[in-house]
């Protein structure tokens, strides 16, 4: 990659003929800020990078419209700054320096995926720079539109297959007024025990995450709302504390998060995918020294650490499969990727025949950041 | 065609059986319509029970160069299932079956002809709900819900069906089966279940469908504040959400509407009020005490002359009662109606409503709004007079215009009802010509021949040439009435 050229358009017309022009020389690759760059497999020899460093700002933001439009070269962190000036946030929290281009094209969620759903559920509209030099706009600034294909969806998680993404409007909510987060700690199947009886209660906790901590497991519930909400909801975790024989305690509002970033730290990490029913059953096979952060209410399961062998892994991955789950090894050293490669999944058929239509509307002669997905590994 | 069509139709037989296919013209003309204004013959009418069956009558039709629209209930309000061009209609009626529910999961597998309002009642005994809750919920399906995106009142925090979807099993065009999206969260790889919802079956014909049920919300409270106009309506749903409040629903009906709803359904609306807002809140039940007064507060403070909050579940009940029924009601002022479905960012409500009544009145026509406030949706319903040929070409210039207002203020020509064949034209308002040459692309990789549901979604002169010429008659406007009142009336 360090002979290829690199190249920042500073507006969308720009990024489109750049484009253009680099994939009419050959493959064009597509970067943000570069933090997920070791997650997926290389872009296949591009001759050129394009940058989206340049293409920073917020476009449009009505407040009272509940809706901002950023161009995508934005850090999380600053689109995050604006809206929180007016009390709102956009309810997505990956890592804040990577850009809203990288984010939508990793669909990478974090803990808020718990209520608030993930990049596919906040993104309304994108405006795209296609290798054909036009600038295509799909989706919108409303809220509500099924005007034509819902392209923007085929962007989410796209790792720029179909283009460079040059815009992106998303839905924002207010901030909540005050949060909370309560942690409960004790056996796996005390804390799975707490972890059901409050999903079973339909209550709305904001995150919820299990990591091991030890030789115990500890549960932290992010309460977030009026204080009503947070005092009720502080009020469950007690009870179910209590019903399980969990120790429980108000924790420190960083401590989740700094679980949340230990997988990005380790050697080798493998984020796990499950139907939600799944997760403490994979946490229940995992070995002591085999680190572990959970989402159980979504099905995420990272696991990570030093110690994490073929072994373990291809285990875990035939778990994960028979679950009808996907896995996704996001760091692991050279001999352990050429063995078990980026992805496991249940059944890939569907996106195999699909992958292509896309491709053949969006980038036929397909030099758009080829090889990054799982659905061109092959080409 | 490389056959005799009579010969076609024996090949469809073998595939549906005997009592799986219609062609005698009289079966045939029950599925000429839907709930819009055009309609067209197919030549047949295949009612697969499989995904089998489903699979054999796509591919033979795409063997055969022969169109296929699919169909749901034929609910839709812009002419999605309308077999524009003839060819065979493959009805999703005998697909009605809920295949498994999985609480543990929160998930439920149905099959496409199921009917949204069979879905939430298959689980409530359970206590679960699926949220999306168009008004027609008593005759849609999920798989006709699925090809338009379909949303309801409760979208605003809920989100629309594409919220609510997890894995379809899909025939595409060449009668290929596949499955796609997952069971669990984020699959690798772009979001190709968000790209089939709101495809208007003409990508794929879907089959089953693994959709995301709720737990019942603990505490509902629904109310209803009266406004002098919809100026101070629309003020007071932007106030609302400036408090931080998100209610569930907050829906509008301006006093034209209200007049006929109030004849039609006897619902004790205030008909003298300028505009009703119906304002809905779900949450803990401590949230709901503490939100409720401040809604009460904030519309009493942008004008409102009268707030009733509903004490218990028959009083709800009856709050919803007119609004659910409201298309039907319009039979009460005007002989039809033709509904627009456009959608604006909130805070540009009270200048395009203006613009509305403008349209409408340009042409001396009247209009009636009943429409999804919180999230912009606008449904305008134009009056007019099916005996008269001139005023339903009047009703079409309004709808044309108010369309345009909504694309000006930045919105959309449809928040939900789709493009189908009644807005197709109108994509060149809201899209730059990259954006269609795009979906054009996408169709034409996806479904090369354009057999599956033929000149719909894509503007006419980007879709297949030819023969779909559409034909707005005054007897298809009075059938269209007729039979949007008839649906009306059973919500
Ligand atoms: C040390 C570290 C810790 C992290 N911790 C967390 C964490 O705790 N939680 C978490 O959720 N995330 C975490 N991340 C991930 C993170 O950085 C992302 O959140 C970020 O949003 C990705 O954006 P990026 O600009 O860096 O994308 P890049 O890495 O530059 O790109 C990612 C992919 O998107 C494509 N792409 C980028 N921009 C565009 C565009 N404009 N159009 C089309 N395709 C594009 C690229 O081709 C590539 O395939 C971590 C990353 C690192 C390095
Ligand atoms: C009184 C009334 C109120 C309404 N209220 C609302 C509302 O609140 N919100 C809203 O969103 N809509 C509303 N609608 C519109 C309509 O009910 C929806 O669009 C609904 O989803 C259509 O479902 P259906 O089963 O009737 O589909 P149909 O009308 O039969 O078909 C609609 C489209 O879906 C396609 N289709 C159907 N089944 C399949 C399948 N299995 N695979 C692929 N494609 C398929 C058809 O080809 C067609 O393009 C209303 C309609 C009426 C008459």
């Amino acid at each position: 990659m360090d002979v290829m050229e690199r190249l920042r358009p500073s507006s969308y017309d720009e990024a489109a003929r750049m484009l253009h022009e680099a994939s009419a020389r050959g493959n064009a690759a597509v970067v943000g800020s570069g933090s997920r760059d070791a997650w997926f497999p290389p872009a296949r020899n591009p001759v050129a990078a394009l940058d989206s460093a340049a293409l920073c700002g917020i476009v449009r933001y009505t407040p009272a419209d509940l809706t901002i439009c950023v161009r995508a070269g934005t850090p999380l962190a600053d689109v995050q700054a604006a809206l929180g000036r007016e009390r709102q946030r956009l309810p997505l929290d990956p890592w804040p320096q990577g850009t809203v281009g990288g984010l939508i094209a990793s669909n990478d969620n974090g803990p808020l995926r718990t209520r608030w759903g993930g990049v596919r559920d906040a993104l309304i509209g994108v405006r795209v720079a296609l290798p054909n030099g036009e600038v295509a706009r799909f989706g919108g600034d409303v809220v509500k539109n099924v005007a034509g294909y819902d392209l923007t969806k085929g962007y989410v998680g796209s790792a720029g297959a179909f283009g460079m993404i040059v815009e992106a409007t998303f839905k924002v909510q207010p901030q909540p007024a005050r949060s909370t987060c309560t942690a409960l700690t004790g056996t796996l199947d005390a804390v799975a025990t707490a972890w059901r009886t409050l999903r079973e209660r339909a209550l709305p906790f904001a995150a919820v995450e299990v990591v091991r901590t030890e030789d115990r497991w500890t549960l932290y519930a992010l309460a977030e709302g009026d204080s009503v909400v947070v005092e009720r909801l502080v009020r469950e975790c007690g009870e179910a504390a209590r019903t399980t024989g969990c120790a429980t305690r108000e924790a420190p509002p960083d401590e989740a998060a700094e679980h949340a970033r230990k997988p990005a730290g380790a050697r080798t990490w493998l984020r796990v995918g499950i139907p939600p029913a799944q997760t403490a059953s994979m946490l229940a096979s995992l070995a002591p020294d085999q680190h572990a952060v959970a989402r159980p209410w979504v099905g995420i399961v990272e696991i990570f650490g030093e110690a994490l062998g073929e072994s373990d892994l291809t285990r875990i991955l035939r778990d994960a499969v028979e679950a009808r789950g996907h896995a996704h090894l996001r760091q692991a050293d050279d001999d352990l990727r050429r063995l078990l490669g980026w992805w496991s999944i249940e059944q890939i058929e569907g996106g195999r025949t699909m992958f292509p239509m896309l491709k053949n509307a969006l980038d036929p002669a397909r030099h758009c950041n080829a090889g990054r997905t799982i659905y061109d590994q092959s080409e | 065609m490389s056959e005799q069509p009579s010969s076609f139709i024996e090949r469809l037989r073998t595939i549906v059986g005997d009592d799986g296919l219609f062609s005698e013209p009289q079966q045939l003309r029950l599925y000429m319509y839907d709930g819009s204004i055009d309609r067209a013959l197919p030549i047949a009418v295949a009612l697969p029970r499989t995904a089998e069956q489903v699979a054999g009558v796509v591919r033979l039709c795409h063997e055969e160069g022969v169109f296929l629209t699919p169909r749901g209930a034929g609910t839709g309000l812009s002419g999605g299932s309308i077999p524009l061009c003839g060819g065979v209609v493959l009805s999703t009626a005998r697909m009605k079956a809920v295949l498994a529910v999985d609480t543990e999961n929160q998930t439920v597998t149905v099959q496409p002809g199921l009917v949204n309002l069979d879905l939430t009642k298959h689980v409530a005994p359970l206590g679960f709900q699926y949220v999306p809750d168009p008004s027609s919920q008593g005759a849609c399906t999920i798989g006709g819900n699925v090809a338009e995106n379909s949303g309801g009142p409760h979208t605003l925090t809920g989100g629309v069906t594409t919220n609510h979807v997890l894995e379809l099993e899909l025939v595409l065009a060449d009668g290929e089966r596949v499955r796609i999206g997952s069971p669990a969260p984020d699959p690798p790889g772009p979001d190709f279940v968000g790209v089939v919802c709101g495809s208007e079956g003409t990508i794929a014909v879907v089959t089953q469908i693994l959709c995301r049920i709720v737990r019942k919300t603990e505490c509902v409270r629904t109310m209803l504040a009266a406004f002098d106009s919809c100026r101070a309506a629309s003020e007071a749903v932007s106030a609302v959400i400036a408090s931080g409040i998100v209610p569930t629903a907050m829906e509008m009906m301006d006093h034209p509407a209200l007049s006929a709803i109030e004849a039609f359904s006897h619902a004790g609306y205030p008909v003298d009020a300028g505009a009703v807002l119906l304002l809905e809140l779900e949450a803990l039940r401590e949230e709901v005490e503490d939100a409720a007064p401040r809604v009460v507060e904030i519309c009493r403070a942008n004008g409102a002359s009268e707030v009733r909050v509903a004490q218990n579940d028959e009083e709800r009940e009856a709050l919803w009662k007119g609004r659910k029924k409201a298309f039907g009601a319009m039979g009460r002022i005007g002989p039809s109606y033709y509904v627009q479905d456009g959608v604006i960012p909130r805070t540009r409500l009270p200048e395009v409503l203006e613009r509305v009544e403008q349209a409408a009145r340009k042409v001396g026509l009247r209009v009636a709004n009943v429409f999804h406030a919180g999230d912009g949706n606008l449904h305008p319903l134009i009056l007019f007079d099916d005996h008269d040929p001139d005023q339903a070409k009047r009703a079409i210039a309004a709808g044309e215009e108010i369309l345009r207002a909504c694309v000006e203020a930045g919105g959309s020509i449809t928040g939900e009802h789709g493009v189908g064949m009644e807005k197709r034209d109108y994509m060149v308002l809201q899209f730059p010509k990259a954006t269609l040459a795009a979906f054009t692309a996408f169709r034409d990789a996806c479904d090369p021949g354009h057999t599956l549901n033929p000149y719909k979604l894509l503007p006419s002169g980007l879709g297949c040439a030819e023969g779909g010429k559409r034909q707005k008659t005054m007897a298809q406007m009075q059938e269209l009435a007729e039979r949007n009142a008839a649906v009306g009336d059973a919500y």
